[in-house]
């Protein structure tokens, strides 16, 4: 019995510094830090640039920079295309996330069940998100074209319609596009999300509602849908800064028209600080995103805090 | 002391609610049927009519009156022909990939360790730091777009897709590290302790232990970021104009579209070529990335 | 008339290459706690599904109350059920608990929230009706869930071993207040368990389910003096029966029963020496682990002294033990089912 401890291999010697590999506070900064300095250099730094710019002069042809104040302000406040883009900005983003969260709820509960040719039905359903937008903006475009649009045909033909529908050439109408487009393409991912938080429920507590006689909309009002609320509040988070940065769509589809009804904030900055030259005001304009964005996302957040419940 | 006496007369069933509850259990699975058909025919059918259209020949499709869904003169594979010979259409796949494979490398190499210190090395600024992660989504490339094109043409960058590799991980570093996270948590702790106490240090111990086991999910990370990558557009066309640098998001539209003439055959031609591989791919991930978004959304 | 009967159920999984319910015909009596015992996989989890309507047999039917309900959704069964974890609804206070079942069959306010109090009070939880799930301890969820349950006025309970997630410090006193809960209210009880010990301790009869299959159906004492095959022979009792293989057959006698031969008194008996391999002592009694190798092939065995046999026995040695004639059970070796022929062994 003594021998088998005299035999035992001899300890390394207490006090030897630990190997970097094993330094937890150090690893732990280290892992950390290529990413925060990445993300604070290209993301922290162009904010501040950007904040720098809409107080000064910079355009495409003088760069050089001069501070002006608040003189790019107080010319897109004087702007009425602004306000009009800031207006339908916030309106397409509501409207969007509305119909993004009640269409994805149902995607959800039709992709979490189990039936045949399920795999194709994912297949074809993910398209819309997984497609570049540009290219599924394109697709639409035609579309929605004013002389040779399919749905047109299609309603022609059933009788519904008489000529075309101008769908991207009247204001209602285009509005009404730009947030379809935004809904399809949105809703797919939005149900992926929820998919998470549906798979999350134990079974169980679904088949006890079931024992205890629960019909179908009673299981859902009163146990899905308070049961996977952080979720839901977190598609629609993902859905409404998808919808209020994305200018893709607005570009392909209207390039902001007719006559700025379409334009939002994101494509009128573009438009403005690369295609008018003007560095200063596009980033005047673009700024007006951040403040909004942060707001509803910390609604979104307390919202869910307080509804934490498992 | 009650008894409670089960009653056996009211309340049990008869052959008729038998019939009635088999007949609503078979118009709920057609309901469910009916509705992801509707749903697929949604989402795919833009895809659908891109593709017929991609093959009709001009006079059938400037004919406001002829059928979209047939091929009156028979289908022709010329426009398909000329996104491949007469446009940079393969120039631009080509960039993307190699761009996307950059990108994700990066952002692997960046966010993979992040991720890790922010599951595992507990520290007291882990949790803030995990929502923190998020708020960077709060400033959107719509708002940095023109400080970056300034940033890029600085370093010298400008019209090179090279300024897409540096720029697009501040686009999927983020979320990515967010689902990693989530993957990462979801490994046992006693594999990565076992490993240690069996003679590797605790770097060691992760890479030969924890990453293999979260393999899956870093490959549906993988996917995800790419499909980010690839759709990613306002960067692309604010950095770069020549055509040979274009990325397909960016190039597809401004190369086929002269101004009022659009070569709309091989625009839904290169949507629907572009469009089925990576929805494939990512739906052969989909279960991974469901089991992500439940350990970040849910747990996190 | 029985209150829950099933004729010929059978319920096949992975398109057909898994037989979960092999053939079931099982009657309960009324107000009988029927408990459903079988090791994991052995389908007695399935068969409490599919006569709760959550699992649709593959052949067969399933009676509630004398009528068919096979195909009816669970609602329609006028049945009570309490999962292994409770499943109470986390984000509910007790009493929306209590109440749910009730709101989903529409009855109005006042009764419910009466009834909700008379089934509280039964539990002695009226206390802790606005408390939410996570704040209970394990026996009080357990409270709430047979609250719930009983809240309806079911024709059958039906429960999924429920003490398992209990800590065995309280699976003790919660078994206790479940069995004394049953027969206050004297609803049929159908209770799934693997715990063999469990099953002994609460059921009026027990149905022991091996691969989709019932081996035996009957009262504690029976299953246990007069098991029906060796699965159940082996799988109830605590250390399990030894079974000697004897000329084509195989020979049982439970480890209690195996005395040192001084010990066992009667003409009728059988004796057998054991080398002893090791003794351990369990709250007074001696498990004596040995091989007997006279009697057939040879064979381990575990003998259970009681404190009161005070034999000196020790390991290494081996020393004559005796079972009498009446406690040797026979079994056919290749069926494994128990056989009416005695062998006679040389004593």
């Amino acid at each position: 019995m003594a021998e088998a401890v005299r035999t035992r291999a001899a300890l390394p010697a207490v006090g030897a510094r630990r190997r970097l590999s094993d330094r937890e506070g150090a690893l732990g900064w280290i892992f950390l830090l290529p990413s925060v300095v990445y993300i604070v250099a290209l993301v922290g730094v162009p904010f501040v640039l950007a904040i720098a710019f809409s107080f000064s002069d910079v355009t495409a042809g003088d760069p050089s920079f001069d501070g002006v104040g608040f003189r790019n302000y107080r010319r897109i406040f004087d702007d009425p295309v602004f306000w009009h883009s800031l207006q339908n900005t916030l309106v397409f983003t509501a409207i969007s996330m509305a119909l993004i969260v009640v269409f994805g709820k149902v995607l959800a509960n039709i992709l979490v069940a189990d039936f045949r040719g399920k795999w194709l039905v994912r297949f074809l359903v993910l398209l819309p998100w997984t497609t570049p937008v540009a290219l599924s903006s394109i697709a639409w475009l035609w579309l929605l074209d004013s002389i040779f649009s399919p749905i047109d045909w299609v309603l022609r033909h059933v009788g519904l319609l008489q000529t075309n529908t101008y769908w991207l050439g009247r204001p209602y109408l285009a509005m009404a596009s730009v947030i379809a487009v935004h809904v399809w393409r949105l809703v797919p991912l939005a149900a992926v999300i929820m998919l998470a938080g549906l798979v999350a429920i134990p079974r169980e507590i679904q088949e006890q509602a079931e024992v205890d006689g629960a019909g179908f909309w009673r299981r859902m009002f009163e146990i899905t849908i308070p049961l996977t609320l952080p979720v839901i509040a977190v598609a629609a988070l993902f859905g409404a800064i998808f919808t209020f940065t994305d200018m893709t769509v607005v570009y392909i589809l209207t390039r902001g028209g007719p006559t700025n009804s379409t334009q939002v904030l994101a494509s009128w900055a573009f438009f403005r600080g690369i295609e008018g030259g003007d560095v200063a005001q596009g980033a005047a304009i673009a700024l007006f995103l951040f403040p909004l964005l942060l707001a509803a996302a910390i609604a979104i957040l307390r919202a869910v805090r307080r509804m934490e419940v498992l | 002391m009650t008894r409670v006496q089960a009653a056996t007369g009211v309340g049990v069933p008869t052959e008729a609610e038998r019939r009635r509850a088999a007949r609503r259990h078979r118009l709920g699975r057609t309901g469910l049927y009916v509705s992801a058909i509707l749903a697929a025919l949604i989402g795919a059918g833009p895809f659908v009519w891109a593709a017929i259209t991609a093959l009709k020949q001009d006079p059938d499709l400037y004919n406001p009156d002829s059928n979209p869904f047939l091929f009156n003169p028979a289908p022709t594979f010329q426009h398909v022909r000329y996104l491949f010979d007469q446009t940079a259409f393969l120039r631009f796949a080509w960039n993307t990939l190699w761009v996307g494979v950059l990108v994700v490398a990066i952002t692997l190499l960046l966010g993979l360790p992040a991720a890790y210190s922010l599951a595992r090395l507990d520290r007291p600024w882990s949790g803030p730091m995990g929502v923190a992660i998020f708020f960077v989504y709060l400033i959107p490339p719509s708002l940095l777009f023109l400080s970056l094109s300034r940033i890029v043409a600085a370093v010298g960058l400008q019209d090179s897709t090279w300024s897409l590799v540096v720029v697009y991980p501040t686009i999927t570093i983020p979320v990515s590290v967010w689902l990693l996270i989530g993957y990462l948590k979801s490994v046992p702790r006693d594999i990565e302790e076992q490993a240690m106490v069996d003679g590797y240090s605790r770097l060691g111990a992760f890479v030969r232990t924890v990453v293999p086991l979260a393999l899956p999910g870093i490959v549906a990370v993988v996917v995800f970021a790419f499909t980010l990558t690839a759709s990613e557009f306002i960067y692309a066309l604010a950095f770069i104009s020549p055509t040979h640098e274009k990325v397909i998001s960016t190039g597809v539209p401004t190369e086929l579209i002269r101004g009022d003439v659009f070569f709309w055959q091989s625009l839904q031609a290169a949507t629907v070529l572009v469009a089925v591989p990576i929805a494939f791919v990512f739906n052969l991930f989909l279960d991974r990335l469901i089991a992500g978004f439940t350990m970040g959304a849910v747990k996190g | 008339m029985s209150v829950v009967e099933v004729r010929g159920l059978r319920k096949d999984f992975d398109s057909g290459r898994v037989h979960a319910l092999d053939g079931i015909d099982l009657a309960t009596t009324e107000g009988e706690y029927l408990v459903l015992l079988g090791p994991s996989g052995c389908g007695k989890t399935t068969l409490l599904r599919t006569v709760a309507g959550l699992e649709r047999p593959t052949a067969g039917d399933v009676l509630i109350g004398g009528r068919v309900v096979t195909g009816l959704p669970p609602r329609a069964r006028k049945i009570a059920m309490v999962f292994q974890s409770y499943a109470l609804y986390p984000h509910k206070t007790v009493q929306q608990n209590i109440v749910f079942p009730l709101k989903a069959s529409g009855m109005d306010r006042a009764e419910r929230l009466q009834k909700a109090r008379w089934a509280a009070d039964l539990l002695t939880i009226g206390h802790l009706l606005s408390r939410k799930p996570r704040q209970l301890s394990g026996g009080e969820r357990q409270r709430v869930a047979l609250a719930r349950a009983l809240v309806r006025e079911p024709t059958v309970f039906l429960l999924d071993e429920p003490l398992s997630n209990l800590d065995a410090k309280l699976r003790a006193s919660a078994r206790d207040e479940l069995k004394s809960f049953q027969q206050r209210v004297g609803t049929t009880t159908i209770y799934v368990t693997h715990d063999q010990a469990e099953a002994m301790g609460l059921g009026d009869r027990i149905a022991v389910l091996y691969e989709g299959r019932v081996r035996q159906v009957g009262g504690p004492v029976e299953v246990y003096d007069h098991p029906a095959d060796t699965f159940v022979a082996t799988f109830i009792g605590s250390p399990p029966m030894n079974l000697v293989p004897v000329d084509g057959q195989l020979v049982g006698f439970r480890p209690e029963h195996l005395q040192p031969a001084e010990d066992v008194r009667g003409a009728d008996r059988t004796t057998m020496p054991l080398h002893v391999d090791r003794i351990e002592y369990l709250s007074g009694d001696r498990h004596v682990y040995g091989t007997v190798t006279d009697i057939g092939e040879p064979t381990r065995v575990i003998a259970r002294l009681p404190a009161t046999v005070t034999t000196p026995v020790s390991a290494g040695e081996t020393h004559k033990f005796a079972v009498a004639a009446d406690r040797l059970r026979f079994f056919d070796a290749e069926t494994g089912r128990s056989t009416a022929a005695d062998v006679r062994l040389g004593g």
